[in-house]
This record gives structure tokens, sequence and C-alpha cells, in this order.
């Protein structure tokens, strides 16, 4: 326990009311129901950017992260180097081909996208059952940590602070979403950020910068700085090497959630300043957190001492750089932006409880009261179980998410590659590849296989599901002629000035698909003098 | 609904993107929508939300969206064979609507409280939009959909 003072309270209360505050201000002042419902379209690319990062990193940038970096050394930063290059490896692989092809097939949602591309009667439920339980691992991760923040600020006893953490979440994704508007999260993100910054500037000056830092790393332990890990714990694995680089470099192109975003732009201009000021800002601030863990060996070194909480490095660094008030605020930054992830992760899953489950397999003729309530019930038992987990046998934020995104990246990323790369990719191969890929990770990860054969659950969950995806695409029935044809056509072989080739706009792609329906069927083309489309 | 966008400028904005292409032809396409206007009552501890909301449905192939703001209507003479046909029912499509307002208010504001919405009245309109056949430097044939409200477009068939 690191807070627990009057201050700590006050403040916590202060930040509390002067965020409902502006949530209150804002929904009186809108002006129009766009205002109101589409908040979110009005700010710019820089906030959009810099919500949608600081949103989607908090609990594992905060703690797991930085916990691993304390533990492993420079190792971890093979992590960081993968995710710093992620993002552009991502549209670049799947980017335009994919965009055209969910333009053609008329659908805008990721799972929506796989089951019409590869037709069958399992493919939804596969792919929503896996999707369903590993953004579950997100949500538990962000419960853990919201657990230990509320643990650092009030000063109560873990179990204490996961039960009031989980349960303030629950509680807010229930009754605190009309609040939630794009300026509080960017508000949150603006004070994570500087104070991420400030502790980072502080604690670089009090270990004597990158010099001074390396010399007490190697004087602690000279493994901390060599490429396989404290001890050489991972000396020549480089399937495990790989699968740290991997898991962040490529397997975003398997997260449904991610894949999205190169389905639709919003437009061109908005679409690529993102992509610049999300790149800028990986390289920036990936490694930040990585480093504040190395810097926690030296300032920190009873975190290593048996008892000793590595995921709190951030926080106790917070708490031994900065003034109390400030350490405060930092901690009560952390916690709402932990909420506001982990509300929208609440919200994902219970949406696909609802519309993916229970109403396409259960009721099928429920009612939106029905299906709300539906996923009010499952994000309570969500939450219920979360508590449980983490009080039971807690595991570690940085291990659950990696395990997590590994599965997710494993289990899709063969079926959203080869649907726009190969026009033999099928149903079975899609199939398989989904069940091998999330079944070998889940094996690999539970008998601890990374360790003993120096291959990362990553690593060998990937190799296996594209295995899988070429034996079943071979085996099985090719996709029809018109299927092949699309593909062909997403390819687009014709070449397309540059200023024109960004230009999908997002908010047409529905009338673009439709027109393109349209004027195959019709003799629109023809009539007018048109080539055919 | 109403043009923003006359041939002319359709032209100049598709070409102010690049000049390594050429436009060889360009004609109107309508689109059809049905255009509804719900009212959406909420009531909770911290606010009251009482507002109209615009929806608009594709009457072509059935896709929901929320209108930004009504537009601006006229009233034109056009040949039928520029015309998509309506295919979707409109009684249906009325009846599903509210669960777009539902889906937008949890995206936009991540909540599980739902609000009232209430039927108040529709309107058939049509959407202008150009298609546009060009040639690259090598002389191979796309066409692009451009919208002619708003001056967005997109490559139809690369």
């Amino acid at each position: 326990m690191i807070g627990g003072g009057v201050t700590e309270y006050v403040v916590l209360i202060i930040y509390l009311i002067g965020m409902i505050g502006i949530g209150v201000y804002w929904s009186k002042h809108s002006k129009t129901s766009e205002d109101y419902l589409l908040g979110g379209r009005s700010i710019g690319s820089v906030l959009t950017a810099l919500t949608l990062q600081t949103t989607s990193m908090s609990g594992y940038m905060f703690m797991g992260g930085p916990a691993q970096t304390y533990k492993d050394g420079y190792f971890t930063l093979w992590y960081a180097v993968g995710d710093g290059g992620g993002a552009i490896f991502n549209v670049g692989i799947l980017g335009k081909r994919m965009r055209r092809l969910s333009y053609y097939l008329g659908c805008l949602s990721p799972i929506e996208y796989i089951e019409k591309r590869y037709p069958g009667k399992a493919t939804r439920a596969i792919a929503a059952v896996i999707a369903i339980c590993f953004v579950y691992g997100y949500v538990l991760a962000q419960f853990l940590s919201a657990g230990k923040t509320m643990s650092a600020l009030l000063g109560v006893p873990l179990p204490v602070a996961i039960i009031i953490g989980a349960g303030v979440i629950v509680f807010y994704t229930f009754a605190g979403g009309y609040l939630a508007v794009a300026w509080t999260d960017f508000i949150q993100g603006i004070v994570m950020v500087c104070s991420m910054v400030m502790i980072f500037i502080l604690a670089w000056g009090q270990v004597g910068g990158l010099t001074g830092l390396n010399e007490q790393l190697t004087a602690i332990d000279p493994t901390y700085t060599g490429m396989w890990g404290k001890d050489n714990a991972y000396l020549g694995q480089w399937g495990v090497v790989a699968g740290a680089v991997g898991v962040y470099l490529i397997g975003y192109m398997g997260l449904p959630h991610v894949v999205i975003r190169h389905m639709a732009m919003e437009s061109p201009k908005l679409a690529k300043q993102t992509v610049v000021i999300a790149t800028v800002w990986n390289q920036l601030f990936i490694f930040i957190p990585y480093i504040m863990g190395l810097m926690g060996i030296i300032l920190l070194p009873e975190l290593g001492q048996p008892g000793g909480d590595r995921e709190m490095v951030v926080l106790m660094l917070a708490y031994k750089l900065l003034p109390g008030v400030l350490a405060a605020i930092v901690l009560v930054a952390i916690m709402s932006a932990i909420m506001s992830t982990a509300d929208a992760q609440l919200m994902l899953m219970g949406t696909m409880l609802g519309r993916d489950v229970y109403q396409r397999y259960i009721n099928k003729e429920a009612s939106d009261k029905q299906l709300m309530s539906v996923s009010r019930i499952c994000i309570l038992v969500v939450g219920v179980v979360s508590i449980i987990i983490a009080l039971l046998r807690p595991p570690g934020v940085f291990s659950l998410v990696v395990f997590s995104f590994s599965t997710l990246g494993s289990s899709f990323l063969p079926s959203y590659v080869g649907a726009v790369w190969w026009k033999r990719g099928n149903t079975l191969g899609c199939y398989l590849s989904m069940i091998s890929g999330c079944v070998i990770s889940v094996i690999w990860e539970a008998a601890g296989l990374a360790g003993p054969t120096g291959m990362h659950t990553f690593f060998m969950g990937i190799i296996v599901s594209i295995a899988a995806y070429i034996i079943g695409s071979l085996i099985g029935p090719p996709p029809t002629k018109e299927m092949q044809d699309l593909i062909d056509r997403a390819a687009c072989k014709t070449k397309i000035p540059a200023g024109l080739a960004t230009a999908n706009y997002k908010d047409i792609a529905p009338e673009t698909s439709g027109v393109l329906t349209f004027l195959k069927d019709s003799s629109y083309m023809e009539e007018r003098g048109f080539q055919p489309v | 609904m109403k043009n923003g966008y006359k041939m002319q400028d359709a032209f100049e904005r598709l070409y102010k993107r690049s000049k390594h292409f050429t436009i060889e032809k360009m004609d109107l396409l309508f689109y059809p929508y049905l255009l509804m206007d719900f009212e959406v009552k909420y009531t909770g501890k911290l606010e009251r939300l009482s507002e109209h909301v615009l929806v608009m449905c594709d009457m072509w192939k059935g896709q929901y969206s929320m209108a930004r703001t009504s537009g601006e209507f006229v009233m034109t003479d056009v040949e039928e064979n520029t015309v998509i046909p309506v295919k979707m029912d409109k009684m249906q499509v009325i009846k599903d609507a509210p669960k777009t307002v539902y889906s937008e208010i949890q995206k936009a504001k991540r909540v599980l409280n739902i609000p009232d919405i209430e039927y108040e009245s529709d309107e058939l309109v049509y959407k202008p939009f150009f298609i546009v056949e060009c040639l690259n430097d090598d002389k191979e044939v796309f066409h692009i959909l451009f919208d002619a409200v708003t001056g967005d477009f997109s490559l139809l068939n690369a």
C-alpha cells in the first residue's frame, strides 16, 4: 500500500466531480442530436488518435509492460519493437485489399466479413465464441489493473480494492456511459501522457540517462542488458524471440476489433493523418513504459524481493518522484483511463453475447429490450466471475494480455490475410485455422510449453493455424466463382493514381457496394455508353 | 436531395486529387432512401434527453445510417432508368429502424440504458450520385462513385 492518505481521497473526489461536471455540462449544451449521439465524429485527427491510443493501452501500458521489463530486462523490448511497427505492417498487408473486398461484400463488421467471405453455418458461431472468450482476457486484465490502482490510491488491501475497482467499472458501464464523452476521454488521455512523460523524465535524470541506466543494470546483473532475458533464460530461443516480435508486429491482423479500421475510412485526409499520428505516437510512447520498468530495477529494488509486486512499478515511481498531490492525480487519471477502456470492452462483450449468441442461436425474435437485458445480465456475470478469478488466482496483466492477443491473432490472422491474398482460401480452411489456432495457443500456454520448446505461444499457434488454413483450403471445395471474381477485383490490377487510391470515404461505403450490385444487374452502363464495371 | 456538386464541381474536385488520369464520361444515378424522424426520450438522474433523430435506410440494400441533418430537397424530373428501384418493404424498414438508434447510442455513449424511441414521420428521398468513368496513364478504365450532395467519392471497381 502506497497511498491511502487524505490527499488521495480529496484528489479522487475532486477529479470525479470534475469529470462528471464536464459530462453534464457537455450533455446540457449539445445543440443537436448529432452532437449528442455522434459527438466523437466532430473531434479532429489529433484528438481521435490520442484518445484511441490512450484508451486502448491503459492497464497493459501502466502495469503489464513495465512489470515484464522489470522481470526480464531488455529482452521485453522485443515486444515493443514489434508494437512500434505493427500499425504500418498491418495497413501494408491488409489495408486496401480488405477495404475493397469488404465494400464488395457489403459488410462493415469484422465477424460479418468473415462470415460472408467464408460462408457456412458455423462460421459466425466459431468466430464469435473465440472473440468473446479472448476479449474477456482484456476485460480481466483491466479489472486487475483497476484493483491494483485502487489499492495503491486508497491504501486498502488488494482483494478489497479489486472488489471496489471491478464494482465501479460494472456500475460505470451500467450508468455512466451517457456522461463519458469524447472530451473526458481526451482529458484523461492528456493527464496520463503528461504524467508518464513527467515520471519518465524525472526517473531518467535519477538513473543518469541511458549510460547510467545500462551501467547500473550491468552492475546488478549483466544479463538484464542482454537480448536473451535475465539469466539468459531464452538463450538461443529464436522461436520465443520471433513470437515476442511477431505477436504485435503481425498479430494485429488477427484482431477483429483492430482490422475493422481497414474496412472503412472517415475521409482520406483524416485517416492518413490519424495513421501518421498514431505511428509517430507509437515510436515515442510505446517504449516509455517498458524503459520505466528497467529504471524501476534500479530505483525500486524492493519490488524484486519476495512479496514485491512488479506491476506496481509505475505507480510507485509516481509516488517516489512526484509531490503527493501530483502523484495522486496520476493514479486517479490511470484509474479513470482503465475504467474507460474496461467499460468499452465490457459493452463489446455484452453486445456480442446478446446479438451474436442469444439472438442468433437462442431467441431469434428477441426484442431490443430483451437483448439489452441479456447484455446486462452477461456483463454482471462477467463482472462477478472476473472478481472471483482475480481474488482466487490473479494472473499477471502482461501474460494475460499477451495470451489473449496471441490466441486472437493465431485464430483469425490466416483467415483475414487469406481472404484477400488467396482465392483458394475457403470455409473449411477458415474453420480449421480458427479452431486449431485457438486450441494450440490454449494448450501451449496452459502446459507452459514455451520455455521447454523454445517456441513462443503466438509463434506456435500461428504456424499451426496457417498450416490448417492451407490444408483445409486444399481439401475443401473452392470458393464460388463469384467470390473469386470479387477477390480478383479487390486485388485491383488497374493502376490507380495515388490521390484517388486512398479516396474511399467511409460514409458512402454501403452505397458503393449497392451501386456496384445495381450496375452489374442492370443495363445502366450499356445504355449510357459506359464501359462495363 | 439537392445537388451540392454539379458536374463541373465534380470534375474539379477529382482533378484536384490527381492529374494522372482523365475523366471520359460522367452521368447521374439516383439512390433511394427512406428518411425517418424519431423522437428519442431518456430521463436519467443527471440529465434528460428529448431529441429528434433522423435515420436513413438505403431502400436498395436495407442498410441503415444516422442522418446528420435533414438536408435540402428539391422536386425534379429524372429519366426513369437513372433511378435505382426500391427493393425494401417500407413498413419493415420503419419497424427495424430503432435498432440503429439503439446501437448508435451504445457505440457513441457506451451505455446500457436505452431511451424510448417513438416514430414520428418518414419520406422517400433520392440522393444523386455521379458515375464517373476514368482512364489512367496506361489507358486502363476505372470507375468512381461521386456523391453529388457531399462531394465524397469512392472507387467503384478498383
